[in-house]
């Protein structure tokens, strides 16, 4: 290929617009403070948006198929508050004990999943609503089961299972990257990938065909419930600590970078590369503004802007492809 | 002096002659009646009186002056409005609130003037005969007779002088339809005029003072009513002499029972009950089931295939006991449903055609989830070659192809399902007319392969061409089974539009 077509061939993609930002951003960070180039840089980077990413993997399957799940970052304070409760409960950390640990909370967070999916699949709900109004719920009952206050006693084994480097590369972030791949693997590879794509396109196409759209919803819903459980488990190891607080807001980050990467609001066409650039363009804003002294207060306005301009972006950019 | 006059108006919509060169024109104070087959252009000449839709050419004078109508808010201005089937009002507003709808009378320009709403509002219903509905009750809550009144209060208050009504009879009670009648004729009286769209000729011979008469986008008769008129006439106008047979058949062999369908009875959007119906589907045979549009095909195919609420009877198949309830069960049964509405129903617009005709069969292209790429796209160039589509078209997103070829990657997902039954409603609507013959060429070879084709369709040619027995339902049930030879086109229209006695009814 000639370097023509390779540009071309970039120009196409539907994330080329945040892709491009996420080079230019690193150039002119790179020339503007060589910190941005070091490597504990990157490792602090890739932390910051390991969880993000875990969430908009589910988000983008969601999205695509057309429904969306407001509620991932509650999910994640209760998963995390039930997971430190169960280690409080047990007398000594064992491996076993981690690995049970583990396996609760991917169940805890699937089961959250699988409420809002029936609700909205065999109720008929509207998910937007739905899963604020479980956001709430989640979140109220993360509260209630710490007494409203960080729980400490993370078993150790557990916290070391998420923490720590492969190859000087944070496992966690290894395991975000699995799980991505996994994710795009899903979405443009398998049966479930394709009818989360036609059901976003058309929905009563889907129903008229004779396909049972409300168990394929429920099931959206629950591996991004799923998700959420295990991006519970990482910020749990991560923090040493459970907290009913935390995951505010993530899953606004999460359909943010989803819909920066370039998948249809709409639904019926989604991008996991696309979520991943997303969420790295979005992990090096925040970085950037840290590294070169903006004050805290400007930083949120500032990456409001950001996201602003590239989802009017993306916009743009699909408008004539998506004519339909 | 003639309030309206089009002259010579001419209409494509890609290769199609919708109306050719068409006269129309009408007087203050009277009631005209529109009539012809369905598509025959009745829709096309009141969109472009109301705005909706601008003619190829032609000159359109309105009170003597030649107006352009593009749009429906200048047409209304000029006193032009429509009454379509869907009445366009707010179920959830009150009844007051739905005469006016953004043009409430105003007190000092940004406060509603409540009070001389109200006087206005009591005034025009009585005006139309409907002083007993209640100003504030919320029009979802009322009968489909008093909606249609207040449609009309609506356009009476929005200044219409003349009143286009399309089948406005087709969902009210024979006492309803008199009041709509007295209704009319005092609007001729006030020197407006009405335009009244019925396939119920009976009605239209009651209240019209002249017809004019369209039959494949020509105006064909323009006659003043009299004693002399009668059924037979307008029918006669209507489907003319010049049947040319569009589908050539073959004819198949009849089979075993596939499918019984017994006692079935739904309702239609407006709520009301049709049937019981009864009939069954045998192997090998495509049976064709025709009537006017409106009289409840589509909710038929619906029903069968669990789309829509049914209120009683079964669908059975012979080869299981099993009772078809829901799609799912439809599309597991072998029963392959083709809607009518193939952009909103049947494809995935955005999807590539392949992945459009895969969509109900991914487990058996795939392994472990994963969908085996190189296989799908064999099974796409096999039935792409079969139903003679471009291969390139595979690829393409569906909404991107003519409306044959979307009708190839439908019945392609059909086929591809193994479908024992094909139920397709209005196969050929909106398909050009090379394409409409191979559809029913394949149609031929469906049926032929043993399946049992079940064709539902408002053009009575396409029926009459295609199918090996025939069914007619009608405002009265279902009337039928007719063999393939047995009814001709007049003897068609004769049943539909209820004019022959004896209408071998079971």
């Amino acid at each position: 290929m000639t370097g023509e077509q390779v540009l071309r061939r970039f120009r196409g993609l539907p994330y080329a617009g945040p892709a491009g930002a996420v080079l230019v951003l690193a150039i002119v960070l790179g020339l503007m403070t060589p910190r941005f180039l070091d490597m504990n840089n990157f490792v602090n980077i890739a932390n910051q948006i390991t969880v993000n990413i875990i969430l908009a993997v589910g988000m983008t399957i969601l999205i695509t198929s057309g429904g969306i799940d407001l509620s991932v970052g509650a999910n994640i304070a209760l998963t995390g508050v039930i997971v430190a409760q169960f280690f409080r409960g047990m007398p000594e950390a064992t491996a076993g004990g981690a690995l049970v640990g583990i396996g609760i909370g991917i169940l805890v967070g699937a089961v959250l999943g699988l409420f809002n999916g029936l609700i909205v699949a065999y109720l008929n709900a509207p998910p937007f609503i739905t899963t604020l109004g479980t956001m709430s719920v989640f979140r109220g009952l993360a509260l209630v089961f710490s007494g409203g206050r960080p729980l400490m006693g993370i078993n150790p084994l557990f916290v070391g299972s998420f923490t720590g480097f492969i190859a000087g590369i944070p496992k966690q972030f290894l395991i975000a990257l699995l799980v991505a791949g996994l994710g795009g693997y899903l979405l443009n590879r398998t049966t479930i990938g394709r009818v989360a794509t036609a059901m976003g396109g058309n929905e009563r196409c889907t129903v008229v065909s004779g396909l049972p759209t409300k168990r394929y919803k429920v099931l959206f819903y629950m591996i991004t419930g799923g998700l959420a459980g295990i991006g519970a488990l990482m910020l749990t190891a991560m923090m040493a600590v459970a907290e009913p607080i935390a995951g505010t807001f993530y899953e606004l980050d999460a359909v943010a970078v989803v819909v920066i990467g370039g998948t249809s609001l709409m639904g019926g066409f989604g991008t996991m590369a696309g979520t991943i650039v997303g969420a790295i363009l979005l992990g090096i804003v925040r970085n950037g503004l840290n590294l070169v002294g903006v004050p805290a207060n400007y930083q949120q306005l500032i990456v409001g802007l950001i996201i602003m301009f590239a989802v009017i972006g993306v916009g743009r950019g699909k408008g004539v492809a998506n004519e339909r | 002096m003639p309030v309206i006059e089009m002259n010579r108006l001419t209409k494509r919509f890609g290769g199609i002659l919708a109306l050719d060169s068409v006269d129309f024109s009408l007087e203050a104070g009277e009631i005209v009646g529109l009539l012809g087959e369905n598509g025959a252009g009745k829709s096309t000449l009141m969109r472009i009186l109301s705005g909706a839709e601008t003619p190829d050419s032609g000159e359109i004078r309105v009170n003597e002056q030649v107006e352009t109508l593009d749009n429906p808010d200048y047409a209304l201005r000029l006193g032009i409005g429509m009454i379509p089937q869907e009445l366009l009002l707010v179920n959830e507003m009150t009844v007051e609130e739905n005469l006016f709808l953004g043009r409430e009378p105003r007190l000092a320009t940004v406060l509603v003037d409540h009070g001389r709403m109200r006087s206005l509002s009591l005034e025009t219903l009585i005006q139309v005969g409907g002083e007993e509905i209640d100003l504030d009750a919320e029009v979802g809550t009322l009968s489909k007779a008093d909606q249609q009144l207040i449609a009309i209060a609506r356009r009476i208050i929005q200044g219409g002088r003349i009143f286009v009504m399309d089948e406005p009879t087709s969902a009210l009670t024979e006492k309803e339809t008199n009041h709509l009648f007295s209704v009319m004729r005092r609007l001729r009286s006030e020197g407006r005029t009405v335009v009244f769209i019925s396939h119920r000729l009976e009605e239209v011979l009651e209240i019209c003072d002249r017809f004019f008469v369209l039959r494949d986008g020509r105006m064909v008769a323009s006659l003043e009513n009299g004693s002399s008129v009668t059924k037979a006439d307008l029918v006669r106008h209507m489907i003319g002499s010049d049947v040319r047979d569009e589908y050539p058949h073959e004819g198949s062999t009849q089979g075993a029972d596939l499918m019984t369908v017994t006692d079935l009875t739904f309702a239609n959007n407006q709520g009301r009950v049709i049937g019981p119906i009864t009939f069954s589907l045998h192997t090998g045979e495509i049976l064709g089931i025709t009537g006017l549009v409106g009289v409840g095909k589509t909710e038929l195919a619906q029903t069968i295939v669990g789309l829509r609420h049914r209120r009683s009877g079964s669908v059975q198949l012979a080869d299981t006991a099993r009772h078809v309830r829901t799609p799912v069960d439809a599309n597991r049964s072998g029963i392959g449903y083709v809607s009518e509405d193939r952009r909103g129903e049947g494809l995935v617009l955005g999807l590539q055609s392949l992945r459009n005709m895969t969509l109900t069969i991914l487990r058996s292209i795939s392994r472990f989830l994963t969908i085996r790429r190189g296989q799908e796209r064999e099974l796409g160039d096999e039935y792409a070659k079969r139903l003679n589509m471009k291969p390139e078209y595979l690829t393409l997103a569906a909404g991107k192809l003519s409306g044959g070829n979307q009708q190839k990657v439908v019945l392609s997902r059909r086929l591809m399902g193994d479908s024992s039954i094909l139920i397709l409603d209005e196969p050929t609507k909106g398909i050009d007319v090379g394409a409409k013959s191979e559809i029913a060429r394949l149609l031929g070879d469906f049926a032929r392969e043993g399946r049992g084709v079940l064709v539902l369709s408002s053009e009575p040619r396409e029926i009459l061409g295609v199918s090996d027995r025939i069914l007619v339902l009608t405002d009265d049930g279902i009337h039928g089974p007719f063999q393939r030879g047995d009814l001709d086109y007049g003897r068609l229209m004769a049943i539909e539009f209820g004019t022959q006695e004896d209408s071998d009814d079971r």
